[in-house]
């Protein structure tokens, strides 16, 4: 109750401090009414900023990631277009060098090359110097040739003539033609290859001599013993016999015709080595000439008037004998002998 | 006994013919008696003599009708007319080697005065029997035979044409094969002089087989031979491409080039005549020719000769360089320029100057190079004299012409046509000269004060002054080169202008 009382007592205090609150309050409720719109509205601007900048800081993010990633596939692209620009010029370089060395070869195949050119006149000077080492060369060689062939002429000549002259060498007691005692007193002697004139004529003698005659030879009387001229044992074709056996049994029995053979194997050899070419044909049928052909000479038989058992005997040949063959004279008539009919005849 | 007195009558007879036949062949052989022994009738009793039934007389009488026949176409005539001629035809196809070779050697007297002896020659039946004696044994026989059939065909390509219809040519190609050289020498001259008629008869000789066997005889070292031979091939070679190449087919290169060192004239002048007909037929035959080295070869001959000797090598010079600029640079390194310009220089004849001129244009007109080459030897200046030589005839001053247009036309070398343009040149030369000097300056700007240092300039506008001249249209295109204060300056008649200007000034100020 006192409480209460207490209470009541206040009530009009309380009242009155109520109203004076009040009217305190009231006097400055706008001032805080506006004061509190202003706090709110810094608070709400605070809070609306605080909002709209995390919107922002989300938007700028968002357009980070965006831009980063535009910002990406250009660099790509523009990488790409860098490449390609590179690769081109690459390929700009590459081609240029293809394409150089391509019209280099063009224009050497087709149009001129001046180092074939240059590599083919350089071949032409080193074969020209090579042609002019020849013919010096073949010039020499025909020279000495000449020389040669006029000096054999002469020699030749001189020979001739030397071997035709009938002037008589000097003797002992009377000097020759060509050996004047004045060409000896004043040393003018005339000299020939060497040799004076005289020698030239006895050589020359000499040699004619000796074509015709053999040369002779003195034999001493030891070489004269019939022992020494006949020897006791003879070579015959590899075989060594006493010379006793006869002359005709010490040769093989055909050596005739071996030797004939041999005779024709050197004239076919000889024939062979002036004609070596074989002669190309002619158009002509050859032609031979017969050898004595028929004339008035040989077409009767020949009476000898000197043999007086013309006329008297019967004849002994037949016309077909008598009558000449197109093949008289053979050189091998014991080849022929199979095959020729007169001579199988033995007619002879 | 009476026999006896009978045959000592026709012995001393006989032994008097003998002398009388030997004694007028013996006569023949020096030409004073000759007129004497024609007025005293030998020909009239010559002629029986040839059918005496002595061999030894048969052959003097046809010895010495043969002399007799030689000397003169007179007396060949006389031979023709007395009709000895078929006697002796008779008798060639029937007697003995001697009486055949002084048959032959009576028809060849005949038969090489000329080409109507020749005819009647063959008239007389005498080529069968001449055709046979080819084929004789006996070498001297083949000789005369092959010898008269040479002088026959040599005269016209008719003649040559009857002795091949007759089949001469095989069996000359058979003798060309024999040992004896004076037999081949003579049939590879039967052989030349039948060739070198007509591209036919060329052929037929080339059908025989002949070219096979005449190359190889190439490297003898008999001269007469050489000759013989190197002139049949040049014969064969020149009438077309393939007997040309027949020819070269044969492997003469390089064996007829160390011919033209030998040391017989003839011999060289031949083969250089050989490569000469090898080389005007096709570039391939002239590349062939220079890849055996017949450049240097040809160089050398022509530097070493002189006269008419020299014609054959120039001009195989001059075909090798016409066909292409290659082979003209080949000469020109051969150093072929120095003997051709002393050959134009030296020689007196024009037929040899007018080959010197055309090988020389042929080698300048090529290139620039070329032509720089050829004009580097001054030689231009001759050219231009000779043309410019009334002495000279016709063919050379057109060679001349020709030959300086074409290495002018190609000269773009300005000090020498600056050289050119201060010598007193005709109007033709020296229209080319400047159209050529204009076309020069057009393209070189270092040149054109060259041009104006060494006078040049004042000379061509000096030309362009001259009364009458067609060279003002060349010397303007010069003139537009250069500026036209510089033209001004050096042409003749701008101080007269300018002295005119004065006057006309001085009268109008006084007028004033």
């Amino acid at each position: 109750m006192s409480t209460l009382a207490r209470l009541k007592s206040k009530v009009p205090s309380v009242l009155e401090e109520y109203f004076k609150a009040c009217s305190l309050a009231e006097s400055k409720r706008s001032a805080e009414v506006r004061a509190a719109i202003v706090i709110e509205s810094c608070a709400r601007g605070f809070l609306t900023r605080r909002r709209l900048k995390k919107l922002t800081d989300v938007v700028v993010n968002i357009q980070r990631y965006w831009r980063g990633y535009l910002g990406r596939l250009r660099a790509t692209l523009a990488l790409e277009i860098k490449n390609k620009k590179l690769r081109e010029l690459y390929f700009d370089a590459q081609a240029s060098v293809i394409q150089r060395h391509w019209r280099g070869f063009w224009s050497r195949k087709s149009k001129f090359d001046f180092y074939a050119r240059k590599r083919y006149l350089k071949e032409v000077h080193s074969k020209n110097a090579e042609i002019r080492k020849e013919m010096e060369a073949e010039a020499q060689r025909a020279i000495s040739a000449q020389r040669e062939m006029a000096e054999d002429m002469a020699r030749r000549l001189f020979d001739s003539r030397v071997g035709q002259l009938h002037h008589l060498v000097s003797t002992a007691a009377q000097p020759g033609i060509f050996n004047s005692p004045y060409a000896l007193a004043t040393k003018t002697v005339p000299l020939v290859l060497g040799a004076p004139v005289e020698e030239h004529l006895k050589a020359s003698f000499k040699s004619q001599a000796a074509q015709h005659l053999p040369p002779i030879k003195k034999l001493g009387k030891k070489a004269t013993h019939p022992s020494n001229i006949y020897a006791s044992e003879a070579l015959v074709d590899g075989h060594k016999l006493p010379a006793s056996v006869t002359l005709r049994q010490a040769v093989p029995y055909d050596k005739v015709h071996q030797a004939d053979l041999l005779e024709e194997k050197v004239h076919r050899s000889e024939m062979l080595k002036l004609h070596p070419t074989p002669f190309a044909g002619s158009m002509r049928p050859p032609f031979y000439p017969t050898i004595d052909p028929q004339s008035i000479r040989n077409v009767e038989k020949y009476k000898d008037p000197h043999d007086p058992t013309v006329g008297t005997r019967n004849e002994t040949f037949s016309a077909a004998m008598q009558a000449m063959s197109d093949k008289p004279f053979l050189k091998y008539q014991h080849k022929q002998a199979y095959f020729n009919p007169v001579m199988n005849k033995e007619s002879y | 006994m009476a026999t006896r007195a009978v045959l000592q009558t026709f012995e001393r007879y006989q032994k008097e013919r003998v002398a009388f036949v030997t004694t007028v062949a013996e006569m023949a052989k020096n030409p004073q008696n000759i007129e004497a022994l024609q007025q005293a009738g030998s020909m009239a009793l010559l002629r029986p003599l040839l059918l005496d039934n002595v061999p030894s007389i048969q052959q003097s009488a046809a010895l010495a009708l043969g002399r007799l026949a030689n000397y003169s176409d007179d007396l060949a005539e006389a031979v023709v007319q007395n009709e000895i001629l078929p006697q002796l035809v008779y008798s060639l196809s029937e007697q003995n080697r001697f009486y055949k070779q002084a048959a032959a050697f009576c028809l060849r007297a005949v038969a090489k005065h000329s080409p109507e002896l020749a005819q009647a020659v063959i008239d007389s039946g005498s080529l069968d029997s001449l055709v046979t004696c080819l084929e004789e044994f006996d070498p001297g026989v083949k000789e005369a035979a092959a010898w008269t059939l040479g002088y026959i065909a040599g005269h016209n390509a008719e003649l040559a044409q009857q002795v091949v219809d007759a089949g001469a040519v095989p069996l000359l190609v058979l003798c060309v094969q024999e040992p004896e050289l004076s037999l081949k020498r003579i049939s590879a001259s039967a052989l030349s002089d039948i060739a070198k008629h007509t591209p036919e008869l060329a052929q037929a000789v080339v059908d025989a087989g002949a070219v096979a066997y005449l190359a190889p005889l190439v490297i003898s070292q008999d001269a007469k031979l050489k000759r013989q031979v190197c002139c049949s091939l040049s014969q064969i070679a020149k009438h077309s491409v393939d007997l040309a190449e027949v020819v070269v087919g044969a492997e003469i290169f390089p064996k007829i080039l160390t011919c033209l060192k030998f040391p017989d004239e003839f011999v060289k002048k031949h083969a250089a005549t050989v490569v000469r007909e090898i080389v005007k037929h096709t570039p391939e035959l002239a590349q062939l020719v220079v890849g055996n080295g017949g450049v240097a070869s040809l160089v050398d001959y022509v530097a070493e000769s002189s006269g008419n000797n020299r014609l054959p090598g120039i001009m195989a010079l001059g075909y090798i360089a016409a066909f292409s600029e290659t082979l003209a640079l080949s000469v020109i390194a051969e150093k072929a320029l120095p003997p051709l310009v002393q050959a134009i220089n030296e020689e007196t004849e024009d037929h040899l100057k007018s080959a010197t001129a055309w090988t020389l244009g042929q080698i300048g007109r090529h290139t620039p190079d070329h032509a720089k080459a050829v004009s580097d030897t001054g030689v231009l200046t001759t050219l231009v004299s000779l043309e410019g030589d009334g002495a000279s005839s016709e063919d050379l001053k057109t060679k001349c012409r020709r030959a300086l247009k074409s290495i002018i036309g190609k000269l773009t070398h300005l000090p020498a046509l600056d050289a050119l343009v201060h010598r007193p040149l005709p109007e033709g030369v020296m229209k080319m000269v400047l159209e050529q000097a204009g076309k020069v300056l057009a393209n070189d700007p270092s040149g054109r004060a060259q041009f104006v240092h060494s006078g040049g300039l004042a000379a061509v506008q000096q030309m362009a002054e001259a009364p009458g001249s067609k060279l003002k249209e060349a010397v303007e295109i010069i003139n537009s080169c250069y500026p036209e204060e510089i033209v001004k300056y050096y042409s003749p008649s701008y101080s007269q202008q300018l002295l005119e200007k004065l006057e006309t000034m001085a009268a109008s100020q006084t007028a004033y």
